[in-house]
């Protein structure tokens, strides 16, 4: 969008200019005079030139697309006048991803342009987990005077992924019939041992346990845990109580859920599950689990560019109608789809609807970030009140994984999983 | 006549005075501009003389008043100008900050806000809404750090029995709401603090004061 303004910086001039060439020529004072005619070309270059023509594009360059959480990315940018005039002032505020802070440099940049020359600035970026796209350039060009300002944007490509591996996400067991990565109580086809049995007829020879067979001369066959693909929703809850977060540099509850739907995204893609995508907020999101090329594109472009999973905090009344969302969510849902709700637990409509799920037979598993802080009575209340919520779930058998974002999911997912198998 | 019709004559009438306005003050530039031009004329080509300052002098009495005749109305000018452009503002852009994380609220804040705030408009309505959660923020934590079923912790909040403060078992039990004293809402209010906000603020130090030792806990 652009914006074209008369500043009014120099409104007052002409008066001025006429004082100063009654007084010039009153005292015969020629230099006063000349102060004048200075003061009339300020008043009369706005008049007669207009506002400049904008013509630019945007080069940005990152060091690294890939980053570690943690690790900086160099950015660089490019920007050219592709116009055939000077623009004598040019100031461009890079549109720097909303989660990521500035760690050194700036991303703010003033120029003088020719017509086909370039100007270039670098700043560096804290990578933090997720997907991060950059927002266009705010650019600001004044003519010499200053009195007429375009203001515009400049769109460059410029993404940033940060995403960790899983290795494990904790599905609970309830698949559909098709191999996949979730391992059962059952023998049959799969990578892990299960248990030894009587060799018969038409087992697979290299099922048979060979060493067995050599010592005693017993035929056997190997039992593996049968290993079965889910069907998996991801539910994000980006309702406005959820754009909380613990400190004014941390990002928010809803960012962290984001990005944890990205990493549990490709975990689930790499063991073959049909996974889906779901999330309240300002408008109903939905894609129904699925597997396959397409489907994940699909999938990866909604988590990227839907307007509900945005990670800039909403307004008190910008959610959509919630109670119809979660109809519709309800409604969609088959039975044997199992759904991670990624939430903060910051109220108690979305433990509703979590017990809701459950009860309908959908196995549900919560991760929710940790976004409490400490301080004040009302922050201490937020925290004893999630505490409560976790519990909650727990006593109806609902698992929840408490995650606190400074920590890699996946490594939190595994210790659960350890948990899990010991307890 | 309509309220739209009321709007579009306001507008026509607003658009009317601003051409007035543009049309003086072309008009005062064109004059300006004449003015100069024929006396800087006058002055080049030796014809000055040509010029009523003659008249101008007499009619104002002597030179000096001429002078300060042309010299006020200048000031004149520039004073307007000037006062003009003080109440005016420069009208640019407002460039976004990038270099932080679009900062949200922290969980709590909206309590903490409306018990900071000097201005409630309905502060018993306010109190209301933050009644039901504090309720079950209460019962929760008690199902919780004293196990003990959701029916009993229900009754014990109700009753009150859980704490010794009468503000916030009746704020939290079945009489939902005490009545002050004249004496007590006057000393408050002298602290810049509703009933309500005081009701709230009790009930929430008393839930948080007694649970939350045992969350720290638990979350361990």
């Amino acid at each position: 969008m652009t914006t074209v303004r008369t500043t009014g910086r120099w409104r007052g001039i002409v008066a001025v200019a006429l004082l100063a060439v009654a007084v010039g020529i009153l005292l015969d004072r020629p230099t006063v005079l000349l102060l004048g005619i200075v003061g009339a070309g300020f008043a009369a270059y706005p008049r007669l030139s207009g506002p400049p023509t904008v013509e630019l594009e945007l080069e940005r360059r990152l060091d690294n697309r890939h980053p570690r959480r943690g690790e900086h990315v160099t950015v660089t940018a490019h920007l050219t006048n592709v116009g055939e005039r000077t623009l004598a002032d040019v100031r461009i505020v890079d549109g720097v991803p909303p989660m990521l802070t500035v760690s050194s440099g700036n991303p703010r940049h003033a120029a003088v342009l020719r017509p086909g020359q370039t100007t270039t600035f670098t700043y560096t970026l804290d990578a933090d987990h997720g997907h991060h796209t950059f927002d266009p350039a705010t650019v600001i060009v004044r003519d010499v005077t200053g009195a007429h300002e375009v203001e515009t944007t400049v769109s460059a490509a410029g993404e940033l992924h940060c995403t960790e591996t899983v290795p494990e996400v904790p599905l609970r067991r309830q698949t559909d019939n098709f191999a996949g990565q979730l391992t059962t109580d059952s023998g049959g086809n799969g990578t892990e041992f299960h248990t030894v049995r009587e060799y018969n007829r038409g087992d697979s020879i290299r099922r048979i346990d060979s060493k067995r067979w050599a010592k005693t001369g017993e035929l056997t066959t190997i039992e593996f845990r049968e290993e079965r693909r889910s069907s998996v929703l991801l539910l994000v809850d980006a309702r406005e109580p959820a754009y909380r977060s613990a400190s004014e540099s941390d990002p928010n509850a809803v960012a962290h859920s984001i990005a944890a739907a990205e990493q549990l995204l490709g975990a689930l893609e790499d063991a073959q599950n049909r996974v889906g995508l779901a999330a309240f907020g300002r408008e109903f999101c939905w894609e129904r689990p699925g597997s396959g090329t397409e489907h994940m594109t699909r999938v990866r472009r909604l988590l990227t560019s839907h307007p509900t999973l945005s990670s800039t905090p909403s307004k008190p009344d910008e959610d959509g109608d919630l109670e119809g969302q979660r109809e519709q969510l309800y409604a969609r849902l088959d039975a044997s789809t199992q759904v991670v709700v990624l939430s903060p637990l910051t109220d108690e409509w979305i433990l509703q609807t979590i017990r809701r799920l459950e009860a309908g037979g959908n196995a549900t598993t919560v991760i929710s970030p940790d976004v409490t802080a400490d301080g004040t009575l009302g922050r201490r209340l937020a925290r004893l009140e999630r505490t409560n919520r976790l519990h909650a779930l727990r006593q109806a058998d609902v698992p929840v994984v408490d995650w606190d974002p400074q920590a890699a999911l996946g490594t939190v997912l595994l210790n659960e999983g350890r948990r899990r198998r010991t307890a | 006549m309509s309220a739209a019709d009321l709007r579009n004559l306001v507008s026509v009438a607003g658009h009317g005075t601003r051409g007035l306005r543009r049309a003086g003050w072309y008009l005062l530039v064109g004059v300006g501009l004449v003015v100069f031009v024929v006396v800087a004329a006058a002055a080049v080509s030796g014809a000055a003389g040509a010029l009523p300052v003659d008249g101008l002098v007499a009619l104002a009495g002597n030179d000096y008043f001429l002078l300060g005749t042309f010299g006020t109305l200048a000031l004149g000018i520039v004073v307007v100008m000037l006062v003009r452009r003080a109440a005016g503002r420069v009208s640019q852009a407002a460039p976004p900050d990038p270099e932080t994380i679009r900062d949200a609220s922290r969980p709590g804040d909206e309590l903490d806000a409306y018990l900071g705030s000097l201005a409630i408009s309905n502060p018993r309505a306010s109190s209301d809404a933050f009644q039901e959660r504090l309720r079950i923020a209460a019962e929760q934590a008690m199902i919780r750090t004293e196990q003990i079923p959701r029916e009993a912790a229900c009754e014990r909040v109700a009753t009150g029995e859980w704490t010794d403060d009468q503000v916030v078992a009746a704020f939290l039990g079945e009489e939902r709401h005490s009545t002050p004293t004249l004496h007590r809402e006057a000393s408050l209010a002298l602290r810049g603090e509703r009933w309500g906000q005081h009701e709230v603020r009790t009930a929430a130090k008393a839930v948080v004061d007694r649970f939350e030792q045992a969350s720290e806990s638990d979350r361990r």
